[in-house]
C-alpha cells in the first residue's frame, strides 16, 4: 500500500496514517493504539440516502441490512456466526452521506475480520427471500424509530419541510411505501454501483502491527476490481424564503417542539462558529435556553441543541419538551428573543470560553474508545473529505471569536429561515 | 486504595488524551426509598447540586460548565454515582466544586419545589418513550412489593411527598466514608488524585458501611400479562421476565451462559427465529440482570401491533422449548466462548475499567472478579447449565408486559391464554 499522509494526535504517541491500494483505489487509515488487546475495524462507504432518488428512498439502509446475509461462499447467517464465535461484535449504520460497517474484535482475529469484510464487499449474494425478510425488519425498525416515536416523527417532518430539492428531504430509513416497493433487482444494482473498493475507506484502530496489517489488507482486498462510481449530481437547495411550519396531534403528555435552521457543511469555515453558537444556546444546564426555558420560566422540562455534521448544509436543531399545560408558542417566543440578543451583541469572553471548553471536552470524550476514534476518522474522511481535520477540531473551536458567533446568529438563525414542527397532545391533561 | 474516612479509591490512569473523569459512588440507591417516598434517593441526589456552600443552582452549573466539565448524577437501585468528566487541566477546580456539592449541600426549599415540578415533567417525557415506559411498568409487574419493582424516579403521588428536609435527612444518613467509592480514570496520576481527595474531602464523615442485600423477591406464579394501554401505537413493546438467582448463587453463571445462548447474540435462538427467519421484530434479546440482589432474565421484542399475537406466541414457544429441553452442547460452547472473548470490550477503556470496578464493589462481587470472570465462564460445563435451568426455570411462570393500544390488541390476543390479565392506562404510573 502507498503511504499518503500521517498525523500524530494526543499526548500518548498516537498517530493516524493514511494509505492507498494502488490496484483499486481502496483507502485505509490506521491508528496503532495498544491500550487494550482489541481492534476496531470499520468500512466506510461514500454512499448514503443522498444517493437515492424519489420513489426508491430507504434502499441504502435496507441494503446495509442485506450485507449481513449471504455471500458466494458463506451461507446466510454465517458472517455473524463466525464473528460471534470469536467474541467479535458487528453492526452498521447508514446516514445521509455515508454507510459504515463496524467490527470490534480481539486483536488476534484481525485477519478473520478482514477476510469476511473483503468477501462481502466483493461477493455478496442477494435473493428474494432475504430482501423480503429484511424488508419486514426495516418496516418494524421504522415503526420503532419514527411512527411510534414522537422525536423520530418530528425529525422526519422537519427535514421534509426544510428541504424541497435536496435529498436531505427524505429520511434515511425511507418512506414506508418506498420500503415496501424496493425490489431485489434494485438491491443488486445498488450493490454493483456503490460497493466497490474505490468508494470505500477502511479505518483500523487498535493493538496491531502496522506493516502486517497493511500487507493483509492488500492480500484480502487487492484483487477486488474498482467500479465506475457515478458522478453525483449536485442538487442546489434554493434559499429558504420565509418560515415553514407543521403541527400534529400525538399521544404525548405535553407539547414537543423542534426547530431547524439550515447551517453549513461539515467542512465549511463557519462550522466551528456554528457549533459554538448552538452550544451557547442549548449546551448544558447553564446555557442561555436551559436557563430561560427550564429554570427561570419553567416553560420546558428539557431543551437540547445539535449542530449539523453533514457534507452539504444540514440543519441546526433545537428540541424542546414543554412542561404540561405550557404551549410551544411560549418557548418559540423565548428562543427567538435569545437568538435576537445574540445576533445583536457579541457574547462576552467568559461565556464563549465556557462553550469552547465544553466542546473541547466532548471532542476528546468521543475519541476515548477505539471505535470512537475509528468512527470520528471515518466520518471526517467520508463527509468532509479529509480525516486530518479531526485533529484540529479543538483548535478551530478555540479560535472562534465573539464577533464570528454573533454573525452566525445573524446569518443562519434568523426567524425567516427557520422550520418549526410541533406535536401537541391529542388529549390534554391538567 | 483507602481514601478519606475509610472510603475506597479506585483508579485507571491513562494519559493518551487530555481528559479525566472522577466518580463518587454511594453504595445506597433507590432500594432504600421508603414505601410511599419512591424517588427519594434520586430527588436528594439531584437537590444537592441545586445549591451548595452558599452558591445557587445557576452558579454551580456555570462553574462546572465553565471548566468544560460535565456533572451527572446516576441513580439506580443499588447505588448513586456522581460523575464529573472534563479537561484534565481544570480538574483540581472541578473536584473542589464536587466536594462543595457533596459535603456542603444547602437543600434549598425553593429548589425542592422546582425539582418536584421538574420530576413530574420528566415522568411525562418518559411516558412519551414506549421502551422506557415498558421497562418502568415491567419492573413493578416483575417484582411487586419489592424494592427492585419501585420506580427510581418515583410516581406522581410519591414525588409530591418529597421535601428538602427529607432529602437532607437521606443525605446525612447515607453519605459517609464507609459507603463511598472514589474513582478516577484518564489523565490523572494516583498520587495527585489522593492529594485532591485529602485536600477537598478531608471533612467527610466516617461510618456507614452496611450494604444490605435486598431480600429475594416473591415472584407470583403463572403466566401474567399486563397491557399498558397507550393510544395510536403501530407497534408493541413486549417484555417477558422470569426471576434469576443472585450472582453469588452457584446457578448464576450457568444460567448466564444459558440466557446468552437463548438471546445474547445476533445468532442466538431468539434473533434467528424472530428477526432473521421471520422479520417480526427489529430486535429480539434475552439478558440476565446483575445487581446486589437477585434480578431477572428479561426477553425483549417489539413487533408491529398486527404481528403481536404471532410474535408473542412464538416467543412463548421458544421459551417453553428452551426451559423444557435446555441447551445443546454446541450452544453452551458457543455462548461461553462469546462471553469470554467479548469480556475484553467491558474493560477496553480506562472509564470502562473504572465502571466495572465500581460495579464489583457495589454488588459485592469478589475483588478479583475482573481476572476470574473469563476462566469461570470457560469452566462451566453443559451439564451444569442444563441442571441449573431445570432447577431455576419454570416455563409457566412469566411476567409479560406489553405497551400497545389495548382496544386493537386485545381482540388479536384471543387465541392466547393467560393466568392473569390486566390493562393499565399508560399515564397512571
Amino acid at each position: 500500500m502507498i503511504p499518503i499522509s500521517e498525523h500524530p494526535f494526543g499526548a500518548g504517541g498516537l498517530c493516524a496514517k493514511k494509505l492507498r491500494l494502488e490496484s483499486n483505489g481502496l483507502q485505509a487509515i490506521l491508528v496503532r493504539d495498544p491500550s487494550a488487546p482489541l481492534c476496531a475495524y470499520q468500512t466506510w462507504l461514500r454512499v448514503g440516502s443522498r444517493h437515492e432518488r424519489a420513489g426508491k428512498t430507504g434502499i441504502a439502509h435496507l441494503f446495509e441490512h442485506l450485507m449481513f446475509n449471504q455471500t458466494e461462499t458463506l451461507a446466510p447467517g454465517e458472517f455473524d456466526r463466525r464473528l460471534e464465535t470469536v467474541g467479535a461484535e458487528t453492526n452498521a449504520a447508514t446516514w445521509v452521506d455515508w454507510t459504515y460497517y463496524r467490527d470490534n474484535l480481539p486483536r488476534e482475529q484481525l485477519d478473520l475480520v478482514m477476510s469476511l469484510e473483503a468477501d462481502r464487499l466483493a461477493h455478496l449474494v442477494v435473493h428474494d427471500p432475504q430482501v423480503e425478510s429484511e424488508r419486514e425488519v426495516v418496516m418494524n425498525e421504522r415503526r420503532f424509530r419514527v411512527d411510534d416515536d414522537v422525536e423520530g416523527f418530528l425529525a422526519e417532518q422537519l427535514f421534509r419541510l426544510a428541504y424541497t430539492s435536496h435529498p436531505y428531504h427524505w429520511p434515511t430509513i425511507g418512506w414506508m411505501e418506498d420500503i415496501r416497493a424496493i425490489t431485489t433487482d434494485d438491491a443488486r444494482a445498488f450493490y454493483r454501483t456503490y460497493y466497490a473498493p474505490n468508494n470505500a475507506t477502511l479505518v483500523l484502530v487498535g493493538d496491531f502491527d502496522e506493516r502486517l496489517a497493511a500487507d493483509r489488507i492488500e492480500a484480502h482486498y487487492g484483487a477486488i476490481p474498482p467500479s465506475v462510481i457515478p458522478v453525483e449530481a449536485q442538487v442546489h437547495e434554493p434559499p429558504q424564503e420565509g418560515e415553514r411550519r407543521g403541527e400534529w396531534k400525538k399521544a404525548v403528555a405535553s407539547d414537543r417542539l423542534l426547530i431547524g435552521w439550515r447551517g453549513c457543511g461539515l467542512g465549511d469555515e463557519d462550522h466551528a462558529a456554528i457549533e459554538v453558537a448552538i452550544e451557547l444556546l442549548a449546551g448544558g444546564q447553564s446555557s442561555r435556553l436551559h436557563r430561560r426555558l427550564v429554570i427561570e420560566s419553567e416553560v420546558a422540562s428539557t431543551v437540547n441543541g445539535a449542530a449539523p455534521e453533514f457534507r452539504d448544509p444540514g440543519l441546526c436543531e433545537l428540541t424542546v419538551a414543554l412542561q404540561r399545560g405550557r404551549r410551544a408558542a411560549e418557548a418559540e417566543r423565548m428562543i427567538a428573543q435569545e437568538i435576537e440578543r445574540l445576533a445583536e451583541r457579541a457574547v462576552d469572553e467568559a461565556e464563549l470560553a465556557k462553550a469552547q471548553n465544553r466542546l473541547e471536552a466532548r471532542h476528546w470524550h468521543g475519541l476515548r474508545p477505539m471505535d470512537g476514534k475509528a468512527e470520528a476518522l471515518g466520518h471526517w474522511e467520508t463527509t468532509a473529505g479529509d480525516y486530518s481535520r479531526l485533529f484540529s477540531v479543538a483548535e478551530r473551536v478555540r479560535a472562534v471569536q465573539p464577533e464570528e458567533v454573533r454573525r452566525v446568529f445573524e446569518r443562519y438563525l434568523a426567524p425567516s429561515l427557520r422550520t418549526v414542527v410541533c406535536a401537541t397532545p391529542a388529549r390534554r391533561r391538567s | 486504595m483507602i481514601g478519606p474516612a475509610g472510603s475506597l479509591v479506585l483508579g485507571e490512569e491513562n494519559h493518551d488524551l487530555p481528559l479525566a473523569r472522577v466518580t463518587v459512588t454511594l453504595r445506597t440507591g433507590a432500594t432504600s426509598d421508603p414505601e410511599g417516598q419512591e424517588g427519594l434517593a434520586a430527588f436528594a441526589s439531584e437537590l444537592c447540586r441545586r445549591g451548595a456552600a452558599g452558591r445557587g443552582r445557576e452558579a454551580l452549573d456555570a462553574a462546572f460548565e465553565g471548566l468544560g466539565a460535565s456533572f451527572d448524577v446516576v441513580v439506580d437501585h443499588d447505588a448513586i454515582t456522581f460523575d464529573v468528566e472534563g479537561l484534565s487541566r481544570n480538574l483540581d477546580q472541578a473536584v473542589a466544586l464536587l466536594a462543595d456539592v457533596l459535603l456542603r449541600p444547602d437543600f434549598p426549599v425553593a429548589e425542592a419545589d422546582v425539582l418536584r415540578r421538574e420530576s413530574h415533567a420528566a415522568l411525562d417525557e418518559l411516558r412519551d418513550d414506549d421502551a422506557s415506559l415498558a421497562r418502568r411498568f415491567h419492573a413493578r409487574h416483575l417484582f411487586p412489593a419489592h424494592p427492585y419493582g419501585r420506580p427510581r424516579s418515583g410516581t406522581d403521588a410519591s414525588i409530591d411527598r418529597l421535601t428538602a428536609e427529607g432529602a437532607r435527612r437521606f443525605f446525612e444518613r447515607a453519605f459517609a466514608g464507609g459507603d463511598l467509592l472514589f474513582g478516577f480514570a484518564g489523565d490523572l496520576a494516583p498520587d495527585r488524585f489522593q492529594a485532591l481527595l485529602a485536600r477537598h474531602f478531608g471533612a467527610l464523615r466516617s461510618g456507614g458501611a452496611v450494604h444490605e442485600v435486598p431480600p429475594d423477591p416473591l415472584f407470583p406464579s403463572g403466566l401474567r400479562l399486563q397491557i399498558v394501554d397507550k393510544p395510536e401505537r403501530t407497534q408493541s413493546q413486549i417484555l417477558l421476565g422470569h426471576p434469576a438467582p443472585r450472582w453469588s448463587d452457584p446457578d448464576y453463571l450457568p444460567l448466564l451462559v444459558a440466557a446468552h445462548a437463548f438471546g445474547g447474540t445476533f445468532t442466538a435462538r431468539l434473533m434467528t427465529e424472530i428477526r432473521v427467519k421471520r422479520g417480526l421484530s427489529y430486535g429480539a434479546s434475552a439478558r440476565m440482570g446483575l445487581g446486589r440482589g437477585a434480578k431477572a432474565i428479561t426477553v425483549t421484542v417489539f413487533p408491529s401491533l398486527a404481528q403481536t399475537p404471532e410474535t408473542l406466541a412464538l416467543v412463548l414457544d421458544l421459551w417453553r422449548a428452551w426451559v423444557q429441553d435446555g441447551v445443546s452442547d454446541d450452544e453452551v460452547a458457543f455462548a461461553k466462548t462469546n462471553l469470554a472473548s467479548a469480556f475484553g470490550f467491558q474493560i477496553a477503556t480506562p472509564e470502562d475499567r473504572l465502571d466495572l470496578a465500581a460495579s464489583v464493589a457495589v454488588c459485592g462481587l469478589p475483588g478479583d472478579y475482573r481476572e476470574r470472570f473469563v476462566p469461570a465462564v470457560l469452566a462451566v460445563e453443559p451439564a451444569e447449565v442444563r441442571a441449573a435451568m431445570a432447577r431455576r426455570l419454570h416455563e409457566k411462570d412469566l411476567a409479560i408486559t406489553i405497551v400497545s393500544t389495548a382496544k386493537k390488541l386485545r381482540p388479536l390476543l384471543r387465541k392466547l391464554s393467560f393466568d392473569a390479565l390486566e390493562v393499565t392506562p399508560h399515564d397512571t404510573f
